[in-house]
């Protein structure tokens, strides 16, 4: 029952054995030191090497690493927390025999609450810290950065670009270093710096690079540009990340990182292949509005005001000029130019 | 109404209006005249987007019009809300003549009649929620059905997507209003003291929109439904099937019912505490709903804009939403997340003011840092309006701006950590009573642990970049909104059934379902966080097989899942009408003003005197204590039961005598019957 | 709107044998829509990368923009590679109604591809043929039945 009824008749029995406050807090911090002191050592040497995406490119094992590190500043917290609620229900419940009684009147603590206050923003400031340290240090790790990308990465005279299409259901490549060819295969050299150049022709996709540690949303009409620097041969999965449509389940496909000479021979032999094709390819350009070609399946009328503007302006193949700020080495891509970029171990 | 205010001045006398007997219930509006009047609506509103737009917007191949499909469910809401009896009192007052003032109906029928008795609305909200949880349920019972293998296919892809959109539209809808309707409505004004909600009709009309508004969103099924998720995230939108125009006039009904309902609860809790209700008593469940209301009125707003925006598109043919005609696709982003965020807070809170709500009475000490507890929740409503890109990381839009979202929200997470003080500091040397209630409060600090660590990962730009978009996240939604608020909910439905009903529901079965439910939420969902980080992206009908093991225990784990909740419903069922057990006044020996008094005995009006605060409701432990209220005089109770019934609220203060207590049998004769 | 598998087999969900070469011929009614993406007019996946077209032509690549029509649907099967660009029957000559029989207007495209590995392929349209939808992405481009299928090699 509640407090008014009259005072227990044994004052003893509950209250003695709950005790004061400090064994209390001496219990759960040796608890919590043992926990911390199992766990983290755990996840450094043993789960890192597992955490997803990998090590295939420098996004990559940034993501991997940030996700350590968050796992091993959240660890202390979630022990915190758990083993606190698993010690109250064990030590501090309504005991069988016990006369039903009140717990004391505790209202708060001001040192409690500004020591919590205080290490919860610690711990906050400090993973907004180390997050956007590690954003700024791995060029955008890997996010798509919109058409003016403002971490790049240091070098670009040796960057691959690779224009990413997404259409309903299907990606495709471009590769303007070798002509402007256009392909559903996705072959990349390692040792490279690679830059996504992700737009669609008609809905929202996301383009998903998992072991690239890449993921950058398909805007029509707009040029999103996602960095990464290739480490490892072998094969990655894309994926479409973001709802476009009945198919969205099975946009996917695989791509590879082969050695830079491997990949030159491809891209040069698959030039040369499709070069008819490329022919009645629209010119290279950063986006692509096919709805300027008449396919835009009549929803506007042609008569459409912005359409005939858009025409005129950027002619019926998609936008020219407009040109992002890494711009394209225009002699091509040789595979003298990778092989320099390892990317460092921690 | 008018009158209630003036008697409130007048006081000494106490307040008890006649409630009034309709010669024929079913001659009067009810449930059935308001889809009378939906079906005339929707052949209206049909007729009149055929007339004046026949000529263009025809969506071949299926005969639709947009334009008579949108107006055709805009009417329908509209004669549904006409035919229950909603507009009755603006169209007298439009036409000048001043509409005559009625006690709600009393008897049965009342449930399914627009009433503006606030316990009422509050248990059709109850039903409302129940239901439509079961119905999105059945959804998410068929997505786990066609997960269960990884390339072979129950569902064609396009009916898979119907499907995922339905769940998740419906599901979202229903968790807006799944505390806020229910126990908003009925408890706010028990717990501050007030006789009714500030706008009564508004009340009952939220009630009856919010139910339009998940006949809306299921009358998308027969037009073809919508493949866009409940984030309808355009072009796909403007493209879509005419389902589409189900999905945007639903979530403007429903914004209108959430705008509603939001406003009132402001208005009530500001303006009709009884005296001595200082903002230092209010219980912490009352703050939660202030803190919701907030989010509920300022961001729906938007989330109504961008519907509209995207009627528009698909009507007459604007590009709001089309980049190559001068639109933007970034602009429904923007939108839909600049109301998405808030909305993720407003199915959030109001789970941490129930939690507060129970801890101290199950814990029996006083909720610990209470006033930090109310800050908490204002701090998470107000950052939470500040985040709303960080579902926009990889999306090209701001890259700058991204270390300003990743603090943001890894700053919401302390005042959220707040309800983890508060939580803490209560079970701190406490007697805690493991009751079913308690046991969801305890859970729910469990689940939401695990949802707010993972969501500090979705913060992280490097990390977010692997599991934007995929399971992970799906995974982590579910555990703060599942989680965190349905269990406190099913924590408060066992809690405050009693005060609902006057019945109690069975402990052994209650007990059966917390585990149940608990054990196989955990199994379902856990595991689906490890498929995100193993790249599984969401809404997808085909996966890696390598990731079948993990997806095939999810879906019995989530078969399992579902059928917890039939134990919940036999339990209601059986434990509230078929097998009814009466329940103890107070049977928690709760200190809060609505235990003091039996709700379900109350007339519609509440109290014949409002009480007098003396103070906050949390004094356990504390001999020496005032009681929560001065009652003396406040119970407009009749009949004899009442003094029986009522003797618990002795221990708090003087409980009505025979000589104060009203006379029964004459006034209020309908409710003696109860 | 009609799939491309014409009108006398009503579904566009087959059950092929695996390891098998397919001969397929396709009777294609409708008139010519540009394609979004022009990469879609050349056909690849198929024996010699190219199909034969009434009888007589040999087909690798068609064209289809806004001054150039030639194309009215496409057969693509992305997890093998296939796509078949269909040959489309000039808008002045369309037969007036569907279901249209053998006796009006159409083009004929024979070809053959191996089926290999058993699974469940999806196959879809690239042409934006949902007329007055957005992109003309939506409708039949969206629903199955219509411009999407299954082949399910056992
Ligand atoms: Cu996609
Ligand atoms: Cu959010």
């Amino acid at each position: 029952m509640s407090h008014v009824e009259p005072p227990s008749e044994h004052p003893g029995d509950g209250r003695v054995a709950r005790g004061a406050n400090m064994p209390h807090f001496a219990r759960l911090f040796a608890i919590w030191l043992l926990g911390t002191a199992i766990v983290e050592p755990v996840l450094y040497f043993l789960v890192w090497p597992h955490i997803p995406p990998g090590t295939m490119t420098d996004a990559a094992r940034g993501a991997q690493f940030d996700a350590l590190v968050l796992t091993m500043m959240a660890s202390p917290v979630v022990i915190a927390v758990l083993e606190y609620f698993v010690y109250a229900m064990v030590v501090w419940h309504q005991k069988k025999g016990e006369p039903p009684e009140d717990g004391p009147p505790i209202w708060g603590h001001v040192g409690i609450q500004a020591g919590w206050i205080g290490i919860t923003s610690a711990i906050v400031m400090g993973a907004f810290v180390f997050g956007t340290y590690e954003l700024i240090n791995t060029a955008g790790s890997g996010g798509g950065e919109g058409p003016s990308p403002i971490w790049t990465p240091a070098e670009t005279n040796d960057m691959l670009t690779v224009q990413v299409i997404g259409q309903q259901w299907l990606w495709t490549y471009r590769y303007p270093q070798f002509g402007g060819f256009e392909t559903p295969e996705l072959i990349l050299p390692n040792h490279t710096k690679i830059a996504f150049h992700v737009t669609s022709l008609d809905v929202i996709h996301d383009f998903w690079a998992y072991q690239l540690g890449v993921k950058a949303d398909a805007n029509p009409n707009v040029d999103n540009v996602a960095f990464a620097t290739t480490n490892e041969t072998g094969r990655f999965t894309v994926r479409c990340d973001e709802l476009c449509g009945i198919w969205h389940g099975a946009m996917y496909n695989y791509g590879y990182i082969v050695s830079p000479t491997t990949f030159y021979k491809w891209a040069t032999s698959t030039e040369k292949k499709l070069s008819p094709l490329t022919k009645i390819l629209p010119k290279f350009a950063w986006t692509y509005n096919p709805s300027a070609n008449g396919a835009g399946g009549g929803y506007y009328p042609a008569s459409d005001a912005f359409y005939q503007v858009y025409k005129y302006e950027y002619g019926t193949s998609g936008k020219e000029g407009n040109l992002p700020a890494v711009h394209v080495k225009p002699s091509g891509w040789k595979p003298s130019q990778a092989g320099s970029h390892h990317v460092r171990e921690r | 109404m008018a009158a209630t205010t003036m008697e409130l001045g007048a006081g000494a006398t106490g307040y008890r209006p006649t409630a009034t007997r309709l010669a024929h219930p079913w001659l009067s509006l009810n449930v059935i005249t308001a889809f009378l009047g939906a079906a005339a609506g929707y052949g209206i509103g049909h007729w009149i987007g055929n007339y004046i737009a026949s000529n263009y917007a025809v969506v071949q191949n299926t005969g639709q019009n947009n334009v008579a499909v949108v107006l055709a469910l805009f009417f329908g809401v509209l004669g549904f809300v006409a035919g229950i009896g909603g507009l009755n009192y603006p169209i007298l007052k439009i036409f000048g003549r001043q509409p005559e003032e009625r006690a709600p109906v009393q008897d049965w029928t009342k449930y399914f009649r627009f009433s503006t008795d606030h316990k009422v609305v509050g248990k059709q909200y109850l039903v409302g929620v129940i239901g439509m949880f079961f119905i999105g349920g059945l959804f998410a019972m068929a997505i786990r059905t066609e997960l269960t293998n990884p390339n072979t296919h129950f569902f064609a892809p396009d009916i898979y997507l119907q499907i995922v959109s339905e769940h998740g539209t419906i599901m979202m809808m229903m968790a807006t209003s799944l505390v806020v309707g229910p126990l908003g409505n009925f408890l706010v004004p028990l717990m501050i003291g007030s006789r009714r909600m500030a706008f009564p009709r508004l009340e009952a009309i939220s009630f009856w929109i919010f139910l339009c508004g998940l006949m809306v969103i299921l009358t998308a099924l027969p037009l073809g439904g919508f493949d866009t998720g409940w984030t309808g995230y355009a072009p796909l939108q403007t493209e879509a099937a005419p389902g589409m125009d189900a999905y945007l006039v639903g979530f403007g009904t429903i914004g209108t019912g959430m705008i509603l309902n939001g406003f009132n609860q402001i208005v009530t809790i500001v303006n009709y505490r009884a005296p001595g209700m200082r903002w230092s008593r209010l219980p912490i469940f009352v703050w939660s709903m202030l803190a919701t209301s907030f989010l509920l009125t300022l961001a729906t707003p938007v989330l109504f804009v961008a519907g509209w925006f995207g009627v528009l598109d698909r009507t007459a043919q604007t590009a709001f939403y089309v980049n190559t005609h001068g639109g933007s696709s970034y602009l429904w982003e923007n939108l839909f997340w600049f109301f998405g965020h808030p909305e993720v807070y407003i199915m959030a809170i109001p789970g941490f003011g129930l939690v507060g709500e129970m801890l101290p009475v199950f814990t029996r000490k006083p909720l610990f840092a209470y006033r930090v507890g109310a800050a908490g929740m204002f701090g998470v409503a107000l950052l939470s309006f500040f985040v709303w890109q960080h579902h926009l990381f990889v999306s090209g839009i701001n890259p700058d701006m991204r270390p300003v979202f990743m603090l943001t929200t890894e700053l919401i997470s302390i005042p959220t950590g707040f309800i983890y003080l508060i939580g803490m500091g209560t079970l701190w040397r406490a007697r805690i009573r493991f009751t079913v209630p308690m046991m969801f409060c305890l859970a729910m600090y469990f689940n939401f642990l695990i949802g707010g660590i993972t969501g500090v990962y979705n913060s992280d730009v490097p990390v977010d970049v692997t599991i934007h978009g995929s399971f992970f996240v799906m995974a982590h939604f579910h555990y703060t909104i599942m989680g965190g608020l349905l269990f406190a909910f099913f924590g408060a439905v066992y809690y405050y059934t009693p005060l609902f009903t006057g019945k109690m529901l069975n402990n052994t079965l209650a007990k059966i379902h917390f585990w149940w439910m608990f054990i196989a939420f955990n199994f379902t969902f856990f595991p689906l966080f490890i498929v995100g980080f193993l790249g599984m992206p969401r809404r997808v009908f085909e996966y890696a097989p390598r990731l079948q093991v993990l997806n095939d225990w999810a879906s019995a784990s989530a078969y399992l899942l579902g059928m917890s909740f039939l134990v919940f419903a036999v339990n209601f069922v059986w434990s509230v009408w078929v097998d009814p057990r009466p329940a103890p006044a107070n049977p928690w020996q709760s200190l809060g003003l609505e235990w003091q008094l039996p709700a379900y005995k109350m007339p519609w009006y509440n109290f014949e005197r409002l009480p007098i605060i003396l103070s906050d409701p949390y004094h356990y432990g504390e001999r020496e204590a005032l009681p929560v209220a001065h009652l003396q005089g406040v119970l407009a109770l009749a009949g004899a039961g009442a003094g029986g019934g009522l003797a618990p609220v002795g221990a708090v203060g003087p409980g009505p005598g025979p000589e104060t207590a009203p006379p029964g049998g004459q006034a209020d004769g309908e409710d003696q019957r109860r | 709107m009609k799939a491309p598998d014409g009108h006398w087999v009503h579904s566009t969900q087959w059950v092929l044998p695996a390891h098998t070469r397919v001969n397929m011929t396709i009777y294609e009614y409708d008139g010519g829509t540009p394609l979004r993406n022009p990469v879609w007019g050349r056909v690849s996946g198929v024996y010699g990368n190219s199909y034969t077209l009434n009888g007589t032509k040999k087909v690798q690549l068609l064209e289809s923009t806004s001054t150039k029509t030639q194309v009215a649907h496409t057969f693509t099967v992305p997890a093998m590679g296939i796509n078949v660009p269909l040959y489309a029957v000039p808008s002045s000559k369309l037969c007036p109604a569907a279901p249209c029989t053998l006796k009006e207007p159409h083009e004929t495209i024979q070809f053959s591809f191996y089926t290999g590995h058993p699974g469940q392929y999806r196959w879809q349209c690239f042409i934006p043929c949902g007329l007055s939808y957005l992109d003309g992405n939506g409708g039949p481009m969206d629903t199955l039945g219509y411009m999407d299928g299954f082949l399910k090699v056992i």
